[in-house]
């Protein structure tokens, strides 16, 4: 089976990196900035420890709902967390991607956590398909290389294509 | 904390035969993206010429073709006996959008923890000393 490259993100802090750990660890904290704009946290089982798992619930002013379900696998306390990743239901079984079949039903986080400063820190996200098959291995692939590199030649070359159809 | 996944739920769930998933599961194979890729570069194409680079049956490659057809990423001419296959680059905006949206909200999910680390060190810095530090969660506001 052809594997998927990992999609990383990084995001330099002005935070020191205890306060950052907080912030992405606590339940309380969490419900402060997770999720989109506008959601309003509506369920949160937190136990945070490998093997402890984080079940949440999220809903829009129009009363769209959104479940998640996150399993620990390794917490190194303000330094790393691996965790694995799906949508779920309100019961906290693991669910489909809503909109597209293929997309991996589990993801593997990686989460790092760096002081880079007394008052400054670094968090990197890398994000791969867990136990997928290679449908969704190619999926995952595909919107990871369109979100790195806007896609290879070919997409790049359609991107340029369309805006010229649009114009 | 679940970034990537985050605003896709928010849509409503659709069928397996909308636009987009039927698009996503024919651009998922590498061979039928390979196709895609050639029809960008050099145009309009035989299914013959298409199946040259690939180590595949014909019968295999059509069976590719047809795939990418039944998404309308491609279309094959009806009137010309030799029926070429021709992209359909409008096909490949529910694709676009959904990994823009993707990239989006990964994003703007850390946009949103850098704000609300700010915010927190504000509060702190405003504190009266021997109030509640920062690491104590404030109230929703």
């Amino acid at each position: 089976m052809k594997h998927a490259q990992p999609f990383t993100i990084s995001r330099d802090l002005q935070a020191p990196v205890d306060l950052l750990w907080a912030a992405q660890t606590e339940p309380e904290h969490l419900a402060q900035w997770m999720g989109p704009d506008g959601m309003n946290v509506i369920h949160t089982a937190h136990d945070f420890r490998a093997g402890g798992s984080y079940h949440y619930g999220l809903e829009a002013p129009d009363g769209t709902q959104m479940w998640g379900y996150q399993s620990f696998v390794e917490i190194t306390p303000k330094t790393k967390i691996v965790l694995l990743q799906s949508f779920s239901d309100p019961d906290g079984n693991i669910a489909a991607h809503p909109m597209a079949p293929t997309w991996p039903k589990k993801m593997q986080a990686t989460m790092t956590f760096e002081s880079t400063g007394p008052k400054t820190s670094r968090i990197t996200i890398t994000w791969f398909p867990w136990e997928a098959d290679q449908t969704a291995h190619d999926t995952f692939d595909m919107a990871r290389a369109g979100m790195t590199q806007g896609f290879d030649g070919m997409f790049l070359k359609l991107d340029a294509h369309l805006a010229k159809m649009q114009a | 904390m679940s970034y990537i996944t985050h605003r896709l739920q928010k849509m409503p769930a659709a069928a397996a035969h909308d636009p987009l998933s039927l698009c996503l599961a024919a651009m998922s194979d590498p061979t039928r993206r390979a196709i895609l890729a050639q029809l960008a570069r050099g145009g309009p194409a035989m299914v013959s010429d298409l199946g040259r680079p690939f180590a595949m049956s014909q019968p295999a490659i059509s069976k590719h073709v047809k795939v990418l057809e039944q998404a309308g990423l491609i279309s094959r001419s009806r009137s010309a006996q030799s029926r070429p296959c021709r992209l359909e680059p409008l096909a490949l905006t529910p694709v676009m959008d959904w990994i823009d949206t993707l990239r989006r909200d990964t994003e703007a999910q850390l946009d949103r923890l850098e704000a609300y680390l700010t915010q927190l060190q504000s509060a702190a810095a405003a504190a009266v000393p021997g109030s509640p530090s920062p690491l104590t969660p404030k109230d929703p506001s």
